[in-house]
């Protein structure tokens, strides 16, 4: 459901470039809702209370293009509610004709485009398969969040009108022609109602029943481009710029990697994908040794690099990227991925040696960040290294660590040597630990010689690929590409 | 303008990319932590530089100087939460240019605070 895609797949008059699937234009509905959220001025009101209406008839619409197994009723309420509405708008002229507003009018385009794209692909009552049916409850739970998030910033609106006019009255006893404080009530009334049947709804959905929203399989080396690429970046972004907050940013994605990427490996030792009793008495002891290792030095760079953390855009891209990647396998639309549903999702006999090879690249990166912070020419913000020095050192009896004045001004200045061999012990105790899983996670590149089945799998043989993942059905009407 | 936004636009933002930056050195810094939790925390890093990336080099001083209104005992999806809210109490024009992505990128750092709450 969620998966259809637009382009040349779809009949009808979409655009033919849009190849948007219904699950991006739900998303991007949701966006351009969430959006009304920033900015609620009065003046808006008219605009939004025009619009709001066409909103829940492409919502209803769209809700009942797709089989129901439920029978929920909550849209259709909401449907009828918002048709009684309109009655009344026709009946008193409010808001009358004009704009409407941009925001929601994206919203009833994108909702209108993903009823066309269904509509010509499935029949409304055709029976769904487990996938789709989860899909399409998915779907059905991000649409009602369109509504109500949609409600409450029309709702916003008009509160603020409606407040307006009422203080009007109050100084004139009148209000100018097209204004009124009473239909603005009415209908402020009638949202608030719409937003809590569609809050009703979403109780206890959202966000978790997004889970079930059909999802397109991991790339299977996108996990391996950005180990590379972090790797190869955090080295050039030390090399030329070794200021405190890119050493700590880098601590920090490895440390995810460390952290995340165990997840990874422990899936795959549970599912045994690989050596269950290796990972449980050799790796999992060096990953958590890792684990605080990284965390001794993050936690004493977090002092020292104070709030002004500006990271190397470059380098901020690329852990950005290897933290997506992660994600992309341990985590789920509604929380965090359990191993059967990582598999689904990444062969984890490919994956395991990627995060390892992430993971033992700690050896030479420890080098390289003992280099760095030992240093002498490395600066940082002057109260950063002063609550670093505070809370790891004892204060010398004849001067302070760090210049009154550069403190009041926060001025860069170098580290103390006191710090920087602190520093250095620390980085020590990464490579030391980093060394030890090495050696320790010596058996899962073993493993990917022999399972690899080659360097770029096609979306079915990927599949094929994952192992002990409950037998995948085939895939619904609704589901395909 | 009502009490929510009766601080100007700049000083909100530095206000987020102060409560974000709590938000990533929030985990415990020695021992076990919650994978998800640490993955938000760098996720809270990530926002916070981009957010940062948009204010002038000569405000990094004064970013220290910001008082957070983040209880000691928050976690750090409560820290993300106040994040997403302070960054509501203007309109995405009203702050530094560039702002609206790094917004997008916030609420969607939201979500996944909210998914693993």
């Amino acid at each position: 459901m969620t998966a259809m895609p637009g382009s040349s797949h779809a009949a009808g008059s979409l655009e033919p470039d849009d190849e948007r699937t219904v699950g991006d234009l739900l998303l991007d509905a949701d966006t351009a809702a969430r959006e009304l959220l920033w900015d609620a001025p009065p003046d808006t009101a008219k605009a939004k209370a025009r619009s709001w209406g066409e909103v829940v008839e492409a919502a209803a619409d769209l809700w009942s293009s797709f089989p129901d197994r439920t029978g929920n009723p909550s849209m259709e309420r909401i449907h009828k509610l918002t048709l009684g509405m309109h009655r009344t708008q026709q009946r008193t002229g409010w808001p009358g004709a004009g704009e409407g507003d941009p925001r929601l009018e994206r919203v009833v385009e994108n909702l209108s485009r993903a009823t066309e794209m269904i509509a010509v692909r499935r029949h409304p009552t055709a029976p769904l398969s487990e996938p789709g049916h989860l899909d399409s409850e998915a779907a059905r739970i991000r649409l009602m969040h369109v509504v109500y998030v949609a409600s409450h910033g029309v709702g916003q609106a008009l509160w603020q009108y409606n407040r307006d006019m009422r203080r009007v009255l109050d100084a004139k006893q009148r209000l100018n022609p097209g204004q009124s404080a009473d239909q603005s009530h009415n209908l402020l009334v009638r949202v608030g109602t719409a937003e809590q049947l569609a809050a009703s709804y979403l109780q206890g959905r959202w966000p978790a029943g997004l889970t079930g929203q059909h999802r397109d399989l991991v790339e299977p080396d996108r996990l391996e481009q950005a180990v590379a690429c972090w790797d190869v970046q955090a080295r050039r972004t030390l090399a030329a710029s070794p200021t405190a907050a890119n050493v700590l940013f880098t601590v920090k994605v490895e440390r995810d990697l460390t952290v995340t990427g165990g997840r990874i490996l422990a899936a795959a030792a549970q599912l045994g994908a690989v050596d269950s009793d290796q990972h449980a008495q050799r790796l999992q002891p060096a990953l958590e040794s890792l684990d605080e290792a990284w965390a001794r030095l993050g936690g004493d760079l977090e002092q020292i690099a104070g709030r002004a953390r500006r990271v190397d855009p470059e380098l901020l891209r690329s852990g950005a990227e290897l933290r997506a990647s992660l994600r992309e396998i341990t985590a789920d639309l509604g929380g965090h991925a359990s191993p059967e549903t990582m598999a689904q999702r990444a062969d984890l006999r490919v994956a395991s040696p990627e995060v390892q090879r992430g993971l033992v690249a700690a050896v030479d990166l420890g080098y390289v960040l003992r280099d760095v912070v030992t240093d002498p020419e490395l600066t940082a913000p002057a109260r950063g290294v002063q609550a670093a020095c505070a809370r790891l050192l004892v204060q010398p009896d004849d001067a302070a660590w760090v210049d009154p004045r550069d403190l009041q001004a926060n001025s860069p200045v170098t580290l103390p040597e006191a710090l920087r061999k602190s520093l250095a012990d620390r980085s020590a105790d990464v490579v030391a630990a980093a060394v030890r899983l090495d050696s320790a996670s010596t058996f899962l590149g073993a493993d990917r010689e022999v399972n690899v089945a080659g360097p770029l799998l096609t979306g079915r043989a990927h599949e094929e690929l994952a192992i002990s993942a409950p037998l995948a059905l085939g895939k619904g009407y609704g589901c395909e590409r | 303008m009502n009490e929510l936004n009766a601080v100007d636009p700049t000083t909100t933002w530095m206000q987020i990319v102060a409560i974000l930056t709590a938000a990533a050195d929030r985990p415990p810094t020695r021992g076990a932590v919650e994978p998800d939790l640490h993955s938000l925390a760098l996720g809270a890093q990530i926002v916070a530089s981009r957010a940062l990336a948009l204010l002038p080099v000569d405000t990094d001083g004064d970013l220290e100087d910001v008082v957070l209104d983040v209880g000691a005992s928050s976690t750090v999806i409560d820290v993300i939460r106040a994040a997403g809210r302070a960054a509501r109490r203007h309109p995405a024009e009203a702050f530094p240019a560039g702002a609206a992505a790094v917004i997008a990128e916030l609420e969607d750092l939201v979500a996944e605070a909210e998914a693993v709450s």
